[in-house]
């Protein structure tokens, strides 16, 4: 927090290389917030721009009042928000009995040839979580790749907190189930 | 038996106290199905907070801030050309200042009189730059422009003013 402080203090007095500095510190979080929501790789360019450039704006008018993190989580995901409601993309969608049935259905026993396709978990995971609706998918990052709490995912997403807790354990459960059933329990090796 | 719900294995795993009471804990222990979907979970949480994936992301990222220093640089340059305009217009008024203080006059009887016309000729331009000013540090540097234009107007006029107007003037008060 303090260095955070010193690095917004001579951003703001012109030094380029303190903002660089929190660029690079937060970049990473950007990096997952906007790879989760925006899908296609040119438009997701442009966001990362945008979000830079939004965060180098108003960083004047930042009061550390909050912490950084949320902060600049905030800006990426409302800049990403935009962006999609721009592409008239799905955001609000949900996790319906319906998909998950369909999903079970379709996927009740893996074929040799996907048990043979050993591809990596972490693959899988990411083909599955990009079937989710946007706020599924931020919700998972922000929780389980940014050890953000359920109050500041909530501040950052603008939801109340049990909205939250209900995305992420219904996200959680729909991912163990489709794997598990789409690629066996022996491959959900990490 | 019934066995443990998704939710309250997710709640186990997430740490929360009311989830963990000893009969939960005593469950796990003893039933297979249970302690096997705790497995499937610890798992895919040690999946969910892995950031292998980013890899190709990061590098985007890397690309699109090299862009955005480019526009900095850029913006910084704009900087730069409004501060020489500023400066060569402040420049240029001390020279003309200088210039009336020699040659239009000097100190002397004269001092008094030029001084009172610059200070009438000067405050009411000066109390709009400050306005203007103020307006355009919440509105951006574009407006800063038209201010520093409005400056460099001000100078040009100021030299009309005392350059090729004296005579126009001292006939008057003549």
């Amino acid at each position: 927090m303090a260095e955070d402080r010193i690095l917004i203090e001579e951003s703001l007095s012109g030094d380029q290389e303190a903002f660089r500095s929190l660029v690079n510190r937060y970049g990473g979080l950007v990096v997952h917030i906007v790879h989760r929501m925006i899908r296609n790789a040119a438009d997701a360019e442009d966001v990362y721009q945008d979000v830079f450039l939004k965060v180098y704006q108003a960083l004047p008018r930042f009061r550390l009042e909050s912490k950084m993190s949320t902060w600049i989580a905030t800006i990426t995901y409302n800049t990403c928000v935009n962006h999609l409601r721009k592409k008239k993309e799905v955001l609000l969608g949900d996790l319906t009995e319906e998909n998950e049935e369909g999903m079970r259905l379709r996927t009740d026993c893996p074929s040799p040839v996907e048990r043979a396709e050993r591809v990596d978990i972490a693959e899988r995971l990411e083909t599955e979580i990009g079937k989710m609706p946007p706020q599924f998918r931020t919700v998972l990052t922000l929780f389980h790749l940014e050890d953000m709490t359920y109050r500041e995912i909530a501040q950052v997403m603008n939801l109340p907190e049990g909205t939250v807790k209900s995305h992420l354990f219904r996200a959680r459960k729909l991912l163990r189930r489709r794997l598990a059933e789409r690629y066996g329990e022996e491959e959900l090796v990490p | 038996m019934r066995h443990l719900t998704d939710e309250e294995i997710q709640a186990y795993i997430d740490g929360e106290a009311a989830s963990r009471p000893p009969q939960v804990e005593a469950h796990l222990a003893e039933c297979p199905v249970c302690s096997g979907v705790l497995r499937e979970y610890r798992r895919l949480y040690s999946a969910l907070a892995n950031d292998r994936c980013f890899a190709p992301s990061f590098l985007r990222a890397t690309k699109a801030l090299s862009e955005l220093r480019l526009r900095e640089k850029a913006e910084t340059g704009w900087d730069r050309a409004e501060t020489a305009v500023a400066t060569l217009g402040i420049a240029g008024a001390l020279a003309v200042a200088l210039w009336a203080y020699t040659a239009l006059g000097g100190p002397g009887a004269g001092l008094t009189e030029f001084l009172a016309t610059s200070r009438r000729y000067l405050s009411p331009a000066l109390e709009s730059l400050r306005a203007l000013a103020n307006a355009a540090g919440s509105v951006g540097a574009e407006v800063g422009l038209v201010v520093t234009a409005c400056f460099v107007l001000y100078v040009i006029l100021s030299l009309d003013y005392l350059l090729v107007r004296p005579s126009a003037r001292q006939a008057t008060n003549g």
